[in-house]
C-alpha cells in the first residue's frame, strides 16, 4: 500500500462528503463497474429464470439478495485502482479467486441483512478478519459514519426503485398508444416480459457502482482519519518537495 | 495535488485570492429535500385540519398557502436566510452562486421554477441523473441558474485535549494544507496510537528546528499555536 499513489485527495471528511467523493470515483470507473456487475449478475438471473419459470418474482428476490456478491468485483477493482494499480475488466475477472470466495458465506447470510453493508463490505473482502475481529472492526469504523452508511443504503435503494418507475413512466409518456400506465401495468410484469426483466437488471446495475464506490469511500475516509493518512501524505510531500531527491523518504506505508 | 479526485470547487477572484468550497452531492441533498418536504407537508396538513374544522370556507386560502409553500418557501430561504432552508440547515448545506457569492433573487427563482424539469419524468429522477453526471453535482435548475449547493464550513475545534501542550511558533511559513495537517495531528482526531503518532511526526524530523528529540511534542505544539494559543 503506497499512500503516495492514492488517486483521491485525503482530508478529514464528514460522512456525507465521503459519499460524495464515492460518487465522483464511481463516475470515473462507471462503465467498467457496470460491465463487471452485469457479467456476474446476468448468468445468475438467467439461471433463476429458467429454474423458477412459474414464479416471476423469485428471480428478483434472488437478484436482490445476491447484490453484495455482484458488487464484489467492482469493489476489488476499485481497491486496486485507488492506488493506481491498473485493474481493467479482463484483469479483474482473471483475479476471480481474490474476490469471489473470501467471506462469501458471511456476505450472503448474516452480513447481507446489515443496512450498513456498503461501508462494511470492504472489511470482509479486503481485511478478511475473523468473526470477532470483524465485530470490533466495524464498531471502530462505524462509530462516526454508521448513520451516513445507513442513509446511503436507504437513499440509493429509493433512487434505484424510482429509476425503474421513472423509466416506465417515461416510456408511457413517449408511447401512450403502446403502454398504459396503471395498476394493470404492474400485473403485466408477471407475464414474463424479457424487456421488463432485463431492463430492471440493467437499471439495478446502473446504480450499483455508485453504491459500491460510496460505501468504499466511507470505509477509506474513515481509515484516513483513523490512521492519519492525510497528515502522513502532507508531511511526506512537504519533506520531499523541499529536500534534494537523494534524501527523499521512501513512500511505502505500513498496512 | 490537483490531479487527485476531490469534491472541492475552486474560484479565483479578480483580486487573485482562491476561494474554495466543498460541493454537496445527491445523498445529503436528497435527504435535505426530504426534511423540507416533510415541513411543508406538516404545515399543509395542519392548515388542512383548520380548513375542515371551519367547514371548508377557507379552502381557497389553503390553495394559496399550497402555492406559496411550493414556490415561495425555497426562494424565501435561499434569498433571505442565507441559502439555507430548514432541511439544508439540518445537513449543513447552503445554496450559493457559482462564484460562491450569496444567491440572488433572480437565479433563486430560476433554479426553483426549473424543479419542474428536474422532477420529470417521476420523483426528481432527471435531477438525480443531472447531479450525478455533472462535475459539481448540479441539478438542471442549478445549471440554468449557475448555482451550487455547498457544505457550510463552520468547523469548530475542541481544544480541551491540548491543555498540557505548550504552543510553539513555527519558524517558517506553512501552507494551508500543512496547517490543517498540524492541527489535525495536534487534535488527534483519529485517535492515533502513540507509536503511529511518532511514526508520522518523525517524517518531518529534518524540518524541526534544533532537531528536537520529541517530534510528537513539537508537532502538537505547533498545532496548538496554529489554533490560536500564543
Amino acid at each position: 500500500m503506497n499512500l503516495d499513489n492514492l488517486i483521491i485527495a485525503t482530508r478529514v471528511r464528514t460522512g456525507w462528503s465521503a459519499i460524495d467523493l464515492g460518487f465522483v470515483v464511481a463516475r470515473q470507473f462507471w462503465l467498467r463497474s457496470l460491465l463487471l456487475y452485469l457479467t456476474i449478475a446476468t448468468p445468475v438471473f438467467i439461471a433463476c429464470h429458467s429454474y423458477f419459470d412459474t414464479n416471476y418474482w423469485v428471480p428478483y428476490v434472488i437478484l436482490w439478495w445476491c447484490k453484495p456478491l455482484f458488487e464484489r468485483p467492482i469493489l476489488f477493482m476499485l481497491s486496486r485502482e485507488l492506488f493506481k494499480q491498473p485493474m481493467g475488466y479482463w484483469r479483474t475477472l482473471s483475479h476471480w479467486r481474490d474476490w469471489l470466495l473470501p467471506g462469501l458465506g458471511w456476505v450472503l447470510t448474516l452480513r447481507r441483512i446489515s443496512i450498513t453493508r456498503g461501508m462494511y463490505a470492504p472489511v470482509t473482502l479486503l481485511e478478511r478478519p475473523s468473526a470477532s475481529d470483524y465485530n470490533k472492526r466495524t464498531l471502530v469504523l462505524g462509530n462516526n459514519f454508521a448513520s451516513q452508511a445507513t442513509w446511503l443504503t436507504v437513499v440509493l435503494y429509493h433512487i434505484e426503485s424510482f429509476l425503474v418507475l421513472a423509466v416506465a413512466v417515461l416510456l408511457a409518456t413517449l408511447f401512450p398508444n403502446h403502454i398504459e400506465f396503471n395498476f394493470a401495468f404492474f400485473n403485466s410484469l408477471a407475464e414474463h416480459s424479457l424487456v421488463v426483466d432485463y431492463g430492471s437488471l440493467l437499471l439495478v446495475a446502473v446504480v450499483a457502482p455508485f453504491y459500491t464506490a460510496a460505501g468504499f469511500m466511507l470505509y477509506i475516509c474513515r481509515r484516513v482519519e483513523l490512521e492519519g493518512w492525510d497528515i502522513e501524505i502532507c508531511f511526506r510531500d512537504w519533506v520531499a518537495n523541499s529536500s534534494s531527491p537523494t534524501e527523499q523518504v521512501s513512500g511505502v506505508a505500513h498496512d | 495535488m490537483s490531479d487527485k479526485i476531490d469534491t472541492i470547487h475552486l474560484v479565483e477572484t479578480p483580486e487573485g485570492t482562491d476561494l474554495h468550497a466543498e460541493v454537496a452531492g445527491v445523498v445529503p441533498r436528497a435527504l435535505a429535500y426530504g426534511v423540507d418536504f416533510l415541513v411543508r407537508l406538516g404545515i399543509l396538513f395542519v392548515f388542512g385540519l383548520i380548513v375542515s374544522f371551519t367547514g371548508g370556507k377557507l379552502g381557497g386560502l389553503w390553495l394559496v398557502v399550497f402555492f406559496l409553500l411550493e414556490w415561495g418557501y425555497p426562494v424565501f430561504y435561499e434569498v433571505y436566510r442565507d441559502g439555507q432552508s430548514i432541511g439544508k440547515r439540518a445537513f449543513n448545506l447552503r445554496v450559493v452562486s457559482e462564484d460562491l457569492t450569496p444567491i440572488k433573487f433572480g437565479p433563486s427563482v430560476v433554479r426553483n421554477l426549473l424543479r419542474t424539469a428536474d422532477i420529470f419524468p417521476f420523483l426528481y429522477i432527471f435531477g438525480v441523473i443531472s447531479m450525478t453526471i455533472s462535475a459539481r453535482f448540479q441539478r438542471l435548475g442549478d445549471l440554468a441558474a449557475k448555482s451550487l449547493v455547498i457544505y457550510d464550513d463552520n468547523q469548530q475545534y475542541n481544544t480541551t485535549a491540548l491543555s498540557d501542550v505548550t504552543p510553539i511558533a513555527p519558524t517558517i511559513p506553512l501552507s494551508e494544507d500543512l496547517q490543517t495537517a498540524f492541527i489535525n495531528f495536534a487534535l488527534n482526531r483519529g485517535n492515533l496510537s502513540h507509536s503511529r503518532q511518532v511514526e508520522i511526526a518523525e517524517i518531518i524530523q529534518s524540518k524541526i528546528p534544533n532537531q528536537s528529540n520529541d517530534p510528537v511534542g513539537y508537532v502538537r505544539g505547533v498545532g496548538k499555536w496554529l489554533l490560536g494559543a500564543k
